[in-house]
């Protein structure tokens, strides 16, 4: 018998590198990513909950669940969730992700094992579970709250550690997430032009050659733009650099990185300079 | 106006290309391979470049300089591969009719090779080490 199941839609988190508060964005249609989240949350569980920021005072027009701690990230979120109802298990959602649907919530729903203390989808860049589309069973709370008490801060982290019912994806792009400008670009251009497979040309440059193993490689990506792309690549190298760090030139001119990606590009990434 | 190249700088070439007769002052400025970089002792250097866009970039670069500064001439060039100490990394010259022009020119082209070209470089220390400059954040191994 498994414990009947709660939605939580994150939208706690400071949006620092959105620069504006990503639940608040529209990013297709006209519901923001808050009120899209929520929606589906509340087709496929018992009942949705918003989980808010400890100092969060704005209204809202759902029932809200504020975390018990400053600054601790997603996890303080799900903490509170279990305080609410610790004999509930929670479907937790970010809200930044605007390619998720009602249907991979469904099949994550219907390949759930409450015997783990997670279900959870893995990452289509690297492999790894995902802590933010995730099933938490009740069972999860105490190994939660030690973790937070031990100042773990990362959700991938805490994942790391618990009993994992760990799932591919149906859809492939389901978790690519926003979190800033270039990467809203990249989800708006995506969901209203549709995702189309390019073959692209990418030279790793100075030091990134180094980290990447190669030069160059022909690759094949659905991503719509320059961004896109390199969250793709990033995550598959593991490079520690972000996106800030880099730039990029396209067909060797400089290019912005909401630049859009055409069939056959050729993408070179410029790590720091250090000429002179 | 502005390339890379692999071969060692050839300044005397350079300067001679500088001269004009409406010029009144000729600037240069050679960046050369030092021995030591932030108290470690370096043995020589490498220095990539991504040839099209820093050859594109440069032109823009030393275009815009002659306009801004009305000079008569200018001209860079920036090594690749792999240089010892004392080599020169790269040579700006540039003729105008007064000295101010000429040193400013020269200044503003320097720092912008620096700041918009897509160049690379990598110290070799006497330690047998090695590590790109300007990129402490480029290695490997993200973790949690």
């Amino acid at each position: 018998m498994s414990a009947p199941l709660h939605g939580l839609l994150l939208a706690g988190g400071k949006s620092r590198r959105m620069g504006t508060d990503k639940a608040e964005l529209v990013v297709e249609g006209n519901l923001s990513l808050r009120d899209r989240g929520l929606q589906i949350l509340r087709r496929v569980t018992t009942s949705a909950q918003l989980s808010i920021a400890a100092d969060d005072t704005r209204p809202y027009e759902s029932t809200t669940v504020r975390d018990l701690r400053e600054d601790a990230g997603p996890l303080a979120g799900l903490e509170a969730a279990f305080q609410l109802d610790p004999n509930a298990a929670w479907l937790v959602m970010a809200c930044d992700l605007p390619f998720l649907t009602e249907s991979v919530l469904e099949d994550l729903i219907a390949r759930r094992d409450p015997a783990c203390d997670v279900t959870c989808f893995t990452s289509r860049f690297d492999g790894k579970p995902e802590p933010l589309c995730t099933i938490y069973e009740p069972s999860a709370a105490a190994p939660l709250t030690a973790a937070l008490d031990n100042e773990i801060r990362c959700a991938r982290k805490f994942l790391s550690a618990v009993r994992r019912h760990e799932l591919s994806l149906p859809e492939e792009t389901a978790l690519d997430n926003c979190n800033r400008p270039e990467d809203l670009a990249e989800a708006r251009l995506s969901l209203s032009e549709g995702r189309t497979t390019k073959t692209i040309t990418v030279e790793f440059c100075g030091p990134l050659q180094e980290a990447a193993g190669t030069a160059s490689a022909e690759i094949e990506t659905q991503s719509s733009t320059a961004a896109g792309l390199w969250e793709e690549l990033r995550m598959a190298h593991h490079f520690s650099l972000e996106l800030e760090a880099i730039r990029v030139a396209i067909n060797e001119e400089f290019q912005p990185w909401t630049h859009p990606l055409a069939h056959r590009d050729r993408v070179a990434l410029f790590p720091p300079f250090a000429g002179g | 106006m502005f390339h890379l190249t692999k071969d060692p700088l050839a300044l005397a070439a350079l300067r001679q290309a500088a001269s004009h007769s409406h010029a009144g002052a000729v600037v240069v400025f050679e960046g050369t391979v030092r021995n030591h970089h932030e108290g470690r002792e370096v043995l020589r250097l490498e220095y990539e470049g991504h040839a099209p866009v820093a050859e594109k970039e440069g032109r823009r670069i030393v275009e815009d300089a002659v306009k801004r500064f009305g000079l008569d001439h200018a001209q860079a060039m920036h090594r690749v591969g792999r240089l010892e100490i004392e080599e020169s990394a790269v040579i700006v010259v540039v003729s105008a009719p007064h000295r101010a022009e000429a040193f400013d020119a020269c200044r503003f082209i320097i720092d912008e090779i620096k700041h918009r070209l897509p160049i690379w470089k990598k110290e070799f220390y006497t330690d047998g080490t090695s590590a790109w400059v300007g990129c402490e954040g480029c290695r490997q191994g993200h973790q949690h």
